[in-house]
């Protein structure tokens, strides 16, 4: 019900801001192209039996030598790169989102119990969240992802690498998630409907989950969709550098990659338009997360 | 049926220092009647509060139930203990969850004390308690923001009642609303305790209020009683320079001239003055006052005061 | 004699998603050199509103949409930001309820009054001082040069109020806008201030609009009062007879719902219903739904109609009652 009223107040508001309400139609076009990628792209790049390797690094169509076929162009091994792009940018949203989810999932659960317990919990847990934030989180998920490479052969890795992916963004990015909720928590424990609610013998675990959680996490949500952007572009990084997805099934970050060779013999479209790609997602995410975060600010109403 | 003794309530501030918010506090509420509790700010009336509903520990002291002591924390209560005692707090933007409808709120005491035992069950005890606290057919799956203050505060009410409790206890609970609507809420608690029977302890600082609910009166000053008795009685004849100071300071509206005024303001409560607390502003202060603690005496069979000249101020004692 | 300020029939609108909304309907106050006027009336009604009109300090989504403000002769509406803040501050000084947010935590409060002093009075650092120390001392802080040194967290409540009144002192101005000025102080430390605000009206010829929901108040320290109710003003005059001899309907009601030491015990009688919110306000007399005098007549817009010397009610049976009033004891 309160999702309703804000929904139809929100975007009363987005009427006004035509900023944010561009930054959403093209985030609803990446979206829908991602999507349904096989049907907007005329060729799967993954499927290796309809690569042409004589069709490699075509430029683009309206340069010579270009062909209507290949509108961007390909890459060294004949991929489209339209196509390479909406089915790449597919993974990095896939990725970008999950990991998000998942950090959120962890973040809100331990905000929530340091929020809520107080005393020595509290601290433990706050302090482990603070030495996480001293590194950074691309080196985080480096890390992990370092050391799960050495724990999984070779073989596995493969089918591996999304899942590995997911969870070590996910883990470097959980802090926030839980700061932010504990800050909330400790702001509800204090009033009065969860003082009425503990003189009707409600434990803490109830307490929690009926009472507490469910006005604590509305900054959470803002928060996520930037991290989105974050998590896309940490992936993207760690495609890059080469302990993201593989060659085989691409992201945006590992197309950019591989068209890096090519970048300074002449063929910098392989790289280019995977990364304006990227630019136009993470900048349409930031723009309306910012937006969002700004229209929900109760101090500036 | 509620009686209160010698309940302190101290907490350690950083390392060293201490605040004594409650000491030393001896009440009775018995049923039917209401015994209020009245003061200025850090005068320790919500702290007691608090103590007697079990969301705080005291420090000292205890809370008797039927003559029975209660758990100091409300957790550790037993559930006739929780069902007995039902509380209403000041603001009703913040008493109520802003994510659950109004039935779940007003169900959630009736469940959890056993009263019935599906959401359905509930639903029309829910509709007959909102129609009883003056909100007949209220859509019960609304939600508090889309209620006005008072209606939230009479929401609020009809969830203390949901539990069917034998005590309430009373957190200022108009002072956060208009004029005109606190009128109809103070008549609609008077008439909730008559119909039935339930004791209250009514927290306030607005003396006029007081004086149209409580039948015994307590007037706190830095988290002690400096006088307590009969409402009528203290109203009509304060013997403590305190409770006088803090009659005449009241705005009236037949307003005549001024009237006696006292100068300062309520000390900081991490350093009380020595002696009796309120020697610094009190206009009858003698040496003796700054010595000694004067202990809550009584000066009649009703009425107790904590003052060293309580017996020589104001004149003849009276019943 | 040109009233100090005369508001006339000021209109205010709010820009919304569901068109302009009125907040405030045809006010009209005059305030008298060296005068308090209460401006009585519950939340939302619009009194708040009100004093920020004449400041020109209305939100950004808020709209005149009829009427004048003059202050001393000068239209207020209208003019320039300049304009404005030659008169903000420096003719009208303004306290408001919270002062916890009047005052600059980080800054020490002679700072605070020597940067205003300075702003709108030419004068030294060291003549600034010397004038905030009167200040300070005329509100009644002990000690003043030395607490000049202090900051907003070392005084309590009841003094923060008296700095924020100095502060509004600062530059003599002639009329003094107290927004809820004692609401969020103990009883004992309102009555203080209280006084000090009448004294300095007094002595200094500041006249003072009064801005509160708390009848008692008004009762103790104002000359005239208004009250207002759904955005209009329903009573206007003198304190004394406005407050014995109720014309309007909502008046009698507010007084017979106020509780007070010594009433007698089963006399509170509360006005039924609520006050209706800006957007909802219905046609007519806006008072109507929760009026025990109600005919068809108020069905119109009801008229100003005199009472006494400068006594008014805005209602159609203004001074008709219809059942006995209880005795106040």
């Amino acid at each position: 019900m309160i999702r309703s009223v804000l929904a139809s107040d929100l975007a009363w508001r987005l009427s006004r801001s035509p900023g944010a309400m561009l930054a959403l139609a093209v985030l609803v076009t990446l979206l829908i192209l991602s999507l349904f990628a096989p049907v907007f792209a005329p060729q799967n790049p993954f499927d290796l039996a309809t690569l042409d390797l004589f069709s490699g690094l075509t430029p683009p169509v309206w340069r010579e030598g270009g062909r209507a076929e290949y509108v961007l162009g390909t890459d060294e091994q004949g991929r489209d790169l339209w196509s390479a792009i909406l089915y790449g940018m597919r993974i990095s949203l896939a990725v970008g989102l999950v990991s998000v989810v998942l950090s959120m999932v962890v973040g809100v659960a331990i905000g929530l119990i340091a929020g809520t317990s107080g005393g020595w919990v509290d601290t433990v847990l706050m302090r482990v969240a603070d030495a996480q934030l001293a590194l950074p989180a691309i080196l985080v998920a480096l890390l992990i992802d370092g050391a799960a490479r050495a724990v999984v052969d070779v073989a596995a890795q493969q089918s591996l690498a999304i899942p590995v992916l997911i969870f070590s963004i996910a883990l470097s990015g959980w802090v926030q998630y839980a700061r932010a909720v504990r800050a909330a928590a400790m702001v509800e424990m204090r009033r009065d409907y969860v003082s009425a609610a503990r003189l009707l013998g409600l434990g803490r675990a109830r307490l929690l989950i009926r009472h507490v959680m469910p006005n604590s996490i509305g900054a959470v949500f803002v928060l996520a969709t930037v991290h989105v952007a974050a998590a896309v572009v940490t992936e993207a990084t760690l495609s890059f550098l080469g302990v993201g997805m593989p060659p085989t099934v691409p992201s945006l970050g590992t197309l950019i990659r591989n068209g890096y060779d090519f970048l300074f013999s002449g063929e910098w479209w392989v790289s280019i338009f995977p990364g304006c790609a990227l630019v136009l997602l993470v900048f349409a995410v930031n723009v309306l997360g910012d937006w969002l975060r700004d229209t929900l600010n109760p101090r500036l109403q | 049926m509620l009686e209160l003794e010698a309940l302190s309530v101290t907490y350690p501030v950083g390392r060293r220092a201490r605040l004594a918010a409650l000491s030393d506090l001896s009440l009775t509420a018995r049923a039917g009647q209401t015994l209020a509790i009245v003061g200025e700010s850090g005068c320790g009336k919500s702290t007691a509060a608090r103590a007697i509903a079990g969301l705080e520990e005291p420090s000292g002291g205890r809370v008797l139930l039927d003559n029975r002591p209660l758990a100091p924390a409300v957790e550790r209560r037993s559930r006739e203990e929780r069902q007995a005692i039902q509380m209403v707090f000041q603001d009703p933007m913040s008493s109520l969850n802003p994510r659950r409808s109004i039935l779940h709120t007003v169900a959630e005491p009736m469940l959890e004390m056993g009263l019935v035992r599906t959401l359905g069950q509930a639903r029309p005890l829910v509709e007959a308690a909102l129609a009883e606290v003056g909100l007949p057919g209220a859509d019960l799956s609304r939600y508090p923001h889309q209620f006005s203050g008072g209606q939230r505060q009479r929401i609020c009410i009809a969830r203390a009642l949901a539990g069917e409790p034998r005590l309430i206890i009373w957190d200022e609970p108009t002072s956060a609303l208009d004029v005109s609507v606190q009128a109809q809420v103070l008549n609609l608690i008077q008439r909730l305790q008559r119909d039935r029977d339930l004791a209250y302890v009514f927290i306030s600082h607005d003396l006029g209020v007081v004086d149209h609910v409580a039948d015994e009166v307590a007037v706190m000053y830095l988290g002690r009683a400096v006088e307590t008795g009969p409402a009528r009685q203290i109203m009509r004849a304060p013997r403590h320079p305190y409770t006088r100071a803090l009659l005449a300071a009241i705005p009236s509206l037949a307003a005549t001239g001024s009237r006696a005024r006292i100068g300062g303001e309520v000390p900081n409560p991490m350093a009380p003055p020595a002696g009796c607390p309120f020697h610094p502003r009190c206009p009858e202060v003698r040496p003796a006052c700054r010595a000694a603690l004067p202990e809550l005496r009584p000066l009649t069979e009703s009425r107790r005061v904590a003052c060293l000249r309580a017996e020589d101020l104001y004149g003849e004692p009276t019943t | 004699m040109t009233p100090l300020l005369d508001i006339r029939d000021l209109s205010v609108s709010f820009r919304t998603r569901a068109g302009l909304v009125p907040t405030l309907d045809k006010v009209s106050l005059q305030l008298g050199r060296g005068e308090i006027l209460g401006l009585v009336g519950e939340s939302g009604a619009g009194k708040s509103l009100t004093g920020l009109a004449l400041t020109g300090l209305l939100p950004p989504n808020a709209v005149v949409t009829a009427g004048s403000v003059r202050f001393d002769g000068q239209e207020v509406l209208g003019l320039s930001e300049a304009a404005l803040r030659r008169i903000r501050g420096r003719r009208i000084g303004m306290v408001f309820q919270d002062p916890m947010t009047a005052l600059d935590p980080l800054m020490r409060i002679g700072e605070q009054l020597v940067e205003t002093i300075r702003h709108h009075l030419r004068l030294s650092r060291g003549a600034a001082l010397d004038r905030a120390a009167e200040l300070l001392d005329a509100v009644g802080i002990p000690a003043a040069r030395q607490r000049l040194r202090s900051y907003p967290h070392e005084f309590s409540g009841g003094m923060r109020q008296r700095v924020v009144i100095a502060l509004a002192l600062a530059a003599e101005p002639e009329l003094i806008v107290a927004d809820e000025p004692t609401t969020a102080l103990d009883v004992s430390v309102q009555a203080q201030v209280l006084e000090l605000l009448r004294g300095l009206c007094r002595d200094r010829g500041t006249a003072i609009l009064l801005v509160t929901h708390d009848m008692g108040v008004i009762a103790e320290t104002a000359d005239r009062l208004a009250v207002l109710y759904a955005g209009g003003v329903v009573e206007a005059g003198p304190v004394g007879p406005v407050l014995s001899e109720p014309g309007h309907p909502y008046a009698r009601g507010l007084m017979r719902a106020i509780p007070q030491v010594g009433a007698a015990r089963d006399s509170l009688v509360p006005i039924e219903g609520a006050m209706p919110r800006p957007g909802q306000w219905p046609g007519g007399c806006r008072f109507q739904p929760r009026c025990p005098l109600a005919r068809a007549a108020c069905g119109e817009p009801p008229p100003d109609v005199a009472l006494g010397s400068s006594h008014v009610a805005r209602c159609h049976f203004a001074g008709v009652e219809e059942e006995p009033r209880h005795a106040r004891a």
